[in-house]
């Protein structure tokens, strides 16, 4: 019984359905059915799920990106300690890096190879082969289940943009620059150590390093590493998880590396598809990229009228509110849901809605949902003991993935998606130049997953206004193929209504979610607000909800 | 976002309720896994500030859906318990009695149905029942003594001519 003041169910009720409803209660729970569901129910909390992006960021992040991660974290870990320099010349002096795991995963011996001079690495185990060139931004991969070999642009897979920054660290310590610049993304140091000490008549630098894994605030992991005090070598780098396995890496320092892909086993004859973006389609990536990184500062106030999917049959939109300010990479999100008076309360899209939003503020609790100092975002805990203080969430660039809820508050999000399918090994994309079905002067981007999963949206359609230079002003999940009757399962968001910002990059005012009719976000947007640095620091705010503009 | 813990606190009572309504477990799993799925692309859109709520919703809604679809025409006014009386102690005319409760509920106006499996199947209290499904406390104990009165109505046969009364 939930409630104990209340009485008990079973006494309203007679007879047979009295019997049935005991009997449906005691019929007992098939355990490991529950068990299987929910070890499947586990994988839909992957964002991917829903966007191709996102699968593929899940999919790629494979132990080829762990390897550069967890070495590149390691050096760059390193970098407070007073022998820093003497590790960067010792390393910056050898011509290519080579290293081998042993332990837990040294079944699928994986081993890599990188070259700072020349900038290209590659990495080799059992699931997968790769070769990049950092200058040509060009990546060759090969899944030797499939025999294909893929040639990818660079910057579209996470593992790459990891192993990229694996190269910037080690350029940068190539170079001699004692204090790096780049850092090392998902993970925060949380102390170090350093001791010397002796095996076998020979003696060693260790440091111990330990930091927190940011998407998950409860794991922890150790690395340490163990220098040649002498030749300040790096020789080894143990790594350990909360669980207490462990992984060991063993680094040397050969004169010769891989010239190319083919240098690391892929069979010559090895089916080639160069999804290198070219023509049109490079252009159209080159301008979503720029809409999203060049959008003005602002400070917006947004309208969700409506959240029917919650409460469907309770016959009354609730309105929610927002408020956005983004200065750079940084931004803040707060939101809140209306007071009870607000239910079934439309907001006024067509008539004067500053009384209302006034109104509103009023009497609205605004709360931090999300604030990304530029490196990491933090999320508002929004009940409990804990409320109105902050988690660390993870990196900036996994805002998208980890917050999803938030990031509709944004206008970008919807027209500058970072989920538009750049180029990968997963999925297929068509570029129509003169689509039919679709709004005016458009273009069509479709997506193709060439393998899904069950549970994986396989097509996603992006109609991009050539007019207003490429913005996304349709964006269709598809569970079947396009030429094929719609499904209910579809998803189509719709953007109508369109202002610019100063600087002329188009943004949508007003988005139609899920196609559903009824669910709307209007976004006002203010680009002369004075935005406090403060704002961008995970804190409770006291300030500005008087201030804001309502309705400008 | 910690999408395990939420699965983990409250993956068995979305499990535990579609169990109560399909009593198969292929359909279970299959509406356990929609529930999420649909409860993961709500959360994309907008914050979700009681879980608990919306997968109790949810599952209800969803596991009624599938009995609708696996039984093509369901009329409250043609289904009968009355056929287990022979044996009500039974666990074979129980079990024919839920199952044949499980098509009734799923005849039942929507609201109907929800608020009579949160009620009797999870044993929520009308206010529990209005928080979830967004509902005044008043309304809920209507919907339930509707929900009650339907269901037990087809404990007793028909008299002749009655049905086409009601």
């Amino acid at each position: 019984m939930n409630d104990e003041t209340y009485p008990d169910s079973f006494d309203e009720l007679r007879g047979d359905l009295r019997v049935a409803v005991e009997y449906v209660k005691r019929r007992p729970i098939p355990q490991a059915t529950m068990d299987e569901a929910l070890d499947r129910a586990l994988h839909c909390g992957s964002p991917g799920r829903w966007t191709a992006h996102w699968s593929r960021r899940k999919a790629l992040v494979g132990l080829a990106g762990a390897v550069a991660a967890c070495l590149a974290i390691g050096f760059w870990l390193l970098r407070p300690s007073d022998s820093w320099a003497d590790v960067v010349k010792a390393v910056g002096a050898k011509p290519w890096i080579h290293g081998t795991i042993h332990g837990a995963a040294a079944d699928q011996s994986p081993e890599f190879w990188i070259s700072t001079s020349r900038s290209v690495g590659g990495l080799r185990s059992q699931e997968e082969i790769s070769f990049f060139d950092e200058r040509l931004q060009i990546v060759d991969r090969y899944k030797p289940a499939e025999k294909v070999l893929y040639r990818l642009p660079i910057s579209s897979t996470q593992d790459l943009a990891q192993s990229q920054e694996l190269l910037d660290v080690f350029g940068q310590l190539f170079r001699g620059e004692a204090k790096l610049k780049t850092g090392f993304s998902g993970m925060a140091l949380k102390d170090q150590k350093r001791r010397r000490v002796e095996k076998d008549g020979q003696k060693w630098d260790e440091y111990e390093l330990h930091f927190q894994i940011l998407s998950q605030s409860n794991s922890d992991m150790g690395m340490t590493f163990t220098v040649d005090a002498q030749t300040h070598l790096p020789h080894s780098m143990t790594m350990q998880g909360d669980g207490g396995k462990s992984v060991e890496w063993t680094f040397d320092y050969p004169e010769n590396g891989p010239a190319d892909i083919y240098a690391l086993g892929v069979p010559k004859d090895a089916k080639l598809i160069d999804r290198m973006p070219t023509g049109d389609m490079s252009r159209i990536l080159a301008a979503i990229q720029a809409g999203r990184d060049r959008f003005d500062d602002f400070q917006a106030l947004v309208i969700r009228n409506e959240w029917p999917d919650l409460f469907p049959t309770a016959g009354k939109p609730i309105p929610m509110a927002f408020l956005v300010w983004k200065k750079g990479n940084r931004w803040r999100i707060e939101t809140a849901l209306p007071p009870q008076e607000y239910f079934g309360n439309h907001f006024p899209v067509d008539k004067d809605h500053k009384q209302w939003l006034r109104d509103l503020f009023k009497k609205a609790l605004f709360e931090p949902l999300a604030v990304c100092d530029g490196k990491v975002v933090y999320e508002g805990e929004m009940e409990g003991q804990k409320r109105g203080t902050f988690k660390l969430l993870g990196t900036a660039d996994q805002a998208d993935s980890e917050c999803p809820e938030v990031m509709g508050a944004m206008p970008a999000t919807w027209c500058y998606p970072r989920d538009f399918n750049a180029p990968n090994d997963r999925t297929e994309e068509i570029l129509n130049l003169k689509p039919a079905g679709g709004p005016p002067n458009t273009v069509l981007v479709t997506s193709r997953v060439v393998h899904p999963r069950d549970d994986e949206i396989p097509w996603q359609r992006f109609w991009l206004d050539s007019a207003r230079g490429y913005v996304v002003v349709r964006h269709d999940l598809l569970t079947a193929d396009p030429a094929k009757p719609p499904t209910d399962h579809d998803i189509q968001d719709l953007m109508d209504q369109w202002e610019q910002t100063p600087s002329g990059i188009w943004y949508p005012t007003r988005v139609n979610v899920g196609s559903r009719g009824g669910e709307w976000y209007h976004f006002f947007l203010d680009f002369k607000a004075d935005m406090p640095d403060d704002l961008f620091k995970p804190t409770k705010r006291t300030v500005l909800t008087e201030q804001y503009p309502v309705g400008s | 976002m910690d999408w395990n813990a939420i699965v983990r606190d409250h993956g068995p009572t979305v499990f535990g309720i579609a169990w109560r309504i399909l009593g198969h477990t292929a359909d279970v799993q299959d509406v356990t896994q929609e529930v999420f799925m649909e409860a993961y692309r709500l959360q994309r859109r907008q914050p979700v500030r009681n879980w608990e709520a919306l997968l109790r919703r949810l599952a209800v809604c969803r596991a009624l859906d599938r009995v609708r679809r696996r039984r093509p025409t369901v009329s409250i006014n043609d289904l009968s318990l009355r056929a287990s009386r022979a044996s009500p102690e039974s666990d074979a005319m129980s079990a024919e009695l839920a199952e044949r409760l499980s098509e009734a509920i799923s005849g039942l106006p929507e609201r109907e149905g929800e608020v009579f499996c949160l009620r009797y199947f999870e044993d929520l209290s009308n206010q529990q029942i209005a928080d979830a499904l967004d509902m005044h406390p008043g309304a809920v104990a209507a919907a339930l003594h509707k929900a009650r009165a339907k269901l037990e109505a087809l404990l007793y046969p028909p008299l002749i001519g009655e049905k086409n009364e009601r």
